[in-house]
């Protein structure tokens, strides 16, 4: 069991270095194998140079980021609300973040200023979210869960209001919302790269809390976990996490939902395999989806989200066929 | 092995699906169809004319109430003296000052069926856009439906032409369409001779969109004595950025609402191109210039031309 | 020193008053059935003995110290708990739940060692499930799974072993099986507390019995000694007719029609 465990580790970060190196070499622009390693090792023509240190370079990393991210709050969140629905964003934070960049757009606050207003705005939605479900001292999953579609449901539709005011800014509404990572400089990796990193492993710490929780927070707590502490740490850090990856990736769909899946399938169900494998493997996933989203239609840049939907399209009726087996055999 | 068997089978599907989205994405590319020249018979009524759809309509008599769902119909119709009969426009039409005070039936999420029904039109202008089931319905109650969406200069000068047909303002139509092709003569003639400068036109700031090859906007920039950095793609798209760092335009054009164009000098890829190294980034005073299919186009003309090659010009 | 003390226990939920002055001395480890009617607080008397529950007033003691003085780790090394309904629809193996129980022994990154599978080996095999250990929970049958949550409680080393209605679903094979275990454990030290549905099971399996009435405590001893027509009628509002079992010699229950009848006792 072990050694097969190994098998699967090595084999997601070799697919990760191989998902970079390949997104690395292939882009939009032709730049042979030779060259890049000339430019990395410090040589090379001026806009090759530029090309792969200051645009391909940074993309890639940003995009295994925030797969990684993406992932590993998905997987968390799957085992704390209990539902293999859930993804990063069933509290609301892609509507929250949505309306922050729509308000910064319409108050025309420059990049800088989109990417914090998203970031700010989707906390302060997660934590209407939180304190809305809130009974007593214990936070209840479930109403989180339901809370957080009604709001996102509201949000919806004030953006929406917001757009048909403000309709000159309509389709720069509608890009940032499509996701992408077109536009990623080191700027935003420097930005966001701690929190991704920081919070993804302090999570990580609780992988075993999460094991017991998912058979029943009562359950958890008769075996010395503290359930309540364990929920509102990772409803923080991936609320964080997430607010992340949105603010400089746009609202990304299917990879925090189809990832913990596949990889579920592949180690397991214990967190502790299954956090850093969707890691990996989330990276690898994104990168190469941005990849193909650069290089398909090349020049033209596809939104990344519809690579990430033709995936998890097909994957959730499988999912759903899987599911009805499942209980049909019982 | 289950949990293998599982994966080859949803690699499969992906495989399946994914090919065939990237097909449909491609084709969506493709340029829009050219439109066929509008036929007439007779210059009385009733008129048969094709539309830009390709579509037969049957108009039975002179229109006198005229719902416009298209800006750029609405302005031509006020260029050409038929102003006065439009009694219905969209949420969208700002030009000129006299929509303001004509009633709207239609906007964010389409034509309204039952304002427009209530300005009792005799004619209705539709543009793609508009919603083949509403017109359906439309016509269905025996009023006439006109697809009239320029997506070209050629056919700015058709639709200024099949208007004034319509409407009986034959003449102001010529009027409009010869002023229109001498003052692009007369511009074009004054940078035709000159070096082409590189444009690329930027969208907005989030995420590198802009405008291909049949668009208004790439016509404009050949017009303008320029040449279109994006001419290797049609329509609106969003462009690789490495390719525009590799292509290194020396202008760029935008619109007012794209943002705060002072971000580009610290924006990667954009700040090592020639245009935003010699502040050679221009932005129209109004987007409609160089969106829409109306006369004023012209005007979009004039101003990124005065862009490219303001020596021209003194 | 007892070693289990609940002193003056109220609790409610919300506005409900649900336990009223519940007052419980236990010395000895044996096997305790809490019987009653639905509603009549066992369930959340246990919750509060577990410390899952604060109470409004009064204290639970173990081996004398205050519960609410331990922490989440401490208590959950003192107490097992089998709940009522089991959560199955995950993946985890019967091994994997099991090793749970030792989540109170280890620290944040540490991993399970020598120890630790030894004890869930033992928990296993005590409870019969060791043969399953690699399946996943969610393919047992209803009493195996009941049998493997037993196990990782077990796995916890407790003193105390809480168990809530766990054999209500159960097949009479698979009742008896795990009540014998249960017994089983109560005679090597540990302390059984187990609400019971089927008062003629309590009565077979447990040492003493716990009558629980709108929230308090009517009632506790032998079977032979609480187990009356008197205290039935108070508690569940039915005439029974009062046998004794040929095999374990207690009381054995059958509710009458009309109590006007009174058979023979053997």
């Amino acid at each position: 069991m072990k050694a097969k465990r190994g098998f699967y580790f090595a084999s997601a970060f070799l697919l990760l270095l191989l998902m970079m190196a390949l997104s690395i070499s292939a882009g939009a622009v032709k730049i042979p194998l030779q060259e890049i390693l000339n430019v990395l090792l410090g040589k090379g023509d001026e806009v090759n140079r530029r090309i792969i240190l200051t645009l391909r370079l940074p993309r890639v990393i940003e995009s295994a980021l925030v797969g990684m991210g993406l992932s590993v709050v998905g997987a968390f969140f799957q085992g704390l609300l209990r539902n293999p629905m859930a993804d990063p964003y069933v509290l609301g934070i892609s509507s929250g973040a949505a309306f922050g960049a729509t308000i910064a757009i319409i108050m025309g606050l420059g990049i800088f200023g989109l990417s914090s207003m998203a970031f700010i705005t989707a906390l302060l939605t997660v934590f209407f979210v939180y304190t809305v479900s809130r009974t007593g001292s214990r936070l209840s999953m479930s109403t989180m869960l339901l809370a957080g579609i009604a709001i996102s449901a509201f949000m919806s539709a004030i953006i929406s209001l917001l757009m048909l005011l403000n309709h000159d800014q309509f389709s720069r509404i509608v890009f940032w919302t499509m996701g992408g990572f077109s536009l990623v400089s080191w700027q935003q990796v420097i930005y966001s790269s701690p929190l991704i990193l920081i919070g993804s492993f302090v999570m990580y710490a609780f992988s075993r809390d999460v094991n017991a929780i998912l058979t029943g927070e009562e359950s958890a707590e008769h075996l010395g976990v503290n359930a309540e502490l364990v929920k509102k740490i990772i409803l923080i850090l991936g609320s964080l996490v997430t607010a992340s990856c949105v603010s400089v990736g746009g609202i990304i769909g299917f990879v925090g939902l189809i990832v913990p899946h596949i990889s579920r399938l592949i180690v397991g169900p214990d967190n502790r395999v299954l956090v850093p494998f969707s890691a990996l493997f989330g990276a690898s996933f994104l990168t190469f989806a941005d990849l193909l989203a650069r290089v398909i239609l090349k020049p033209v840049e596809m939104p990344i989200g519809i690579i990430t939907a033709t995936f998890g399209g097909p994957f959730f009726l499988y999912l759903l066929v899987r599911s009805k087996q499942k209980n049909e055999g019982m | 092995m289950k949990r293998f068997k599982g994966i080859v089978a949803f690699l499969v599907i992906f495989a399946l699906v994914f090919s065939l989205a990237a097909c449909s994405t491609q084709n969506a590319t493709k340029p829009q169809e050219t439109a066929k020249p509008a036929e007439e018979v007779k210059t009385q009524f009733p008129l048969k004319i094709t539309d830009f759809l390709g579509r037969e309509v049957t108009i039975e008599k002179q229109p006198e109430r005229i719902v416009s769902l298209v800006p750029s119909v609405t302005e031509l119709l006020f260029a050409i003296g038929a102003g006065s009969k439009v009694v219905g426009v969209t949420d969208f039409d700002n030009y000129p000052e006299e929509v303001k005070d004509i009633p709207k039936v239609g906007g964010f999420k389409g034509p309204n069926i039952e304002a427009i029904t209530a300005q009792k039109p005799d004619i209705i202008f539709a543009s793609r856009l508009s919603g083949k089931e509403q017109m359906e319905s439309l016509e269905k109650m025996g009023i006439p439906v006109v697809v009239l969406d320029a997506q070209n200069f050629d056919q700015i000068y058709q639709s200024i032409e099949l208007l004034g047909k319509i409407t009986g303002n034959e003449k102001k139509a010529e009027e409009v369409i010869n002023d229109m092709k001498n003052k692009i003569k007369e511009i074009s003639d004054k940078v035709k001779d000159l070096p082409k400068a590189k444009v690329f036109y930027l969208v907005s700031l989030d995420g590198n969109w802009t405008a291909g090859k049949g668009t208004f906007i790439d016509e404009i920039i050949n017009l303008a004595g320029g040449e279109n950095v994006a001419s290797d793609v049609n329509g609106w798209v969003q462009y690789s950025i490495e390719e525009l760092v590799k292509k290194n335009p020396d202008v760029i054009i935008t619109s007012p609402h794209a943002g705060d164009m002072k971000d580009l000098k610290n924006m990667a890829g954009y700040k090592d191109t020639n245009a935003v190294k010699n502040d050679k980034v221009f932005v129209v005073s109004n987007d409609d210039i160089i969106v829409r299919g109306t006369n004023r186009i012209v005007l979009g003309l004039e101003e990124v031309a005065k862009f490219l090659h303001p020596e021209a010009f003194k | 020193m007892s070693i289990l003390e609940v002193k003056d226990l109220y609790f409610s939920y919300g506005q409900k008053r649900v336990l009223k002055g519940i007052n419980l001395k236990v010395d000895k480890s044996e096997m305790i059935g809490i019987i009653g009617a639905n509603g009549s607080g066992k369930t959340t008397l246990l919750r509060n003995i577990s410390g899952y529950l604060k109470p409004d007033k009064g204290s639970v003691l173990i081996f004398g110290k205050n519960i609410r003085s331990l922490s989440v780790k401490e208590r959950a090394k003192l107490i097992g708990y089998v709940p009522q309904d089991i959560i199955y629809d995950f993946e985890f193996t019967c091994y994997d739940i099991v090793m749970m129980g030792r989540i109170p022994y280890l620290r944040r990154f540490q991993s399970e060692g020598k120890e630790d599978k030894e004890i869930v080996r033992e928990a296993m095999e005590m409870t019969n499930t060791w043969q399953f250990k690699d399946k996943p929970v969610r393919e047992l049958s209803g009493g195996e799974r009941q049998r493997v949550y037993i196990a990782r409680a077990l796995a916890q080393r407790p003193k105390i072993l809480l168990m809530d209605e766990p054999v209500s679903h159960l097949d009479i094979k698979y009742q008896i099986e795990v009540l014998s275990i249960a017994k089983e454990l109560s005679l090597n030290g540990i302390l059984v507390i187990s609400v019971l549905h089927d008062v003629n099971l309590a009565s077979q399996f447990c040492d003493e019995i716990v009558i629980m009435r709108e929230g308090t405590i009517m009632a506790k001893g032998e079977p032979k000694k609480v187990l009356t027509f008197e205290n039935i009628k108070l508690a569940f509002s039915i005439d029974v007719q009062i046998f004794e079992d040929p095999i374990t010699r207690t009381p054995y229950i059958i509710p009458s029609l009309n109590g006007k009848e009174k058979l023979k006792v053997v």
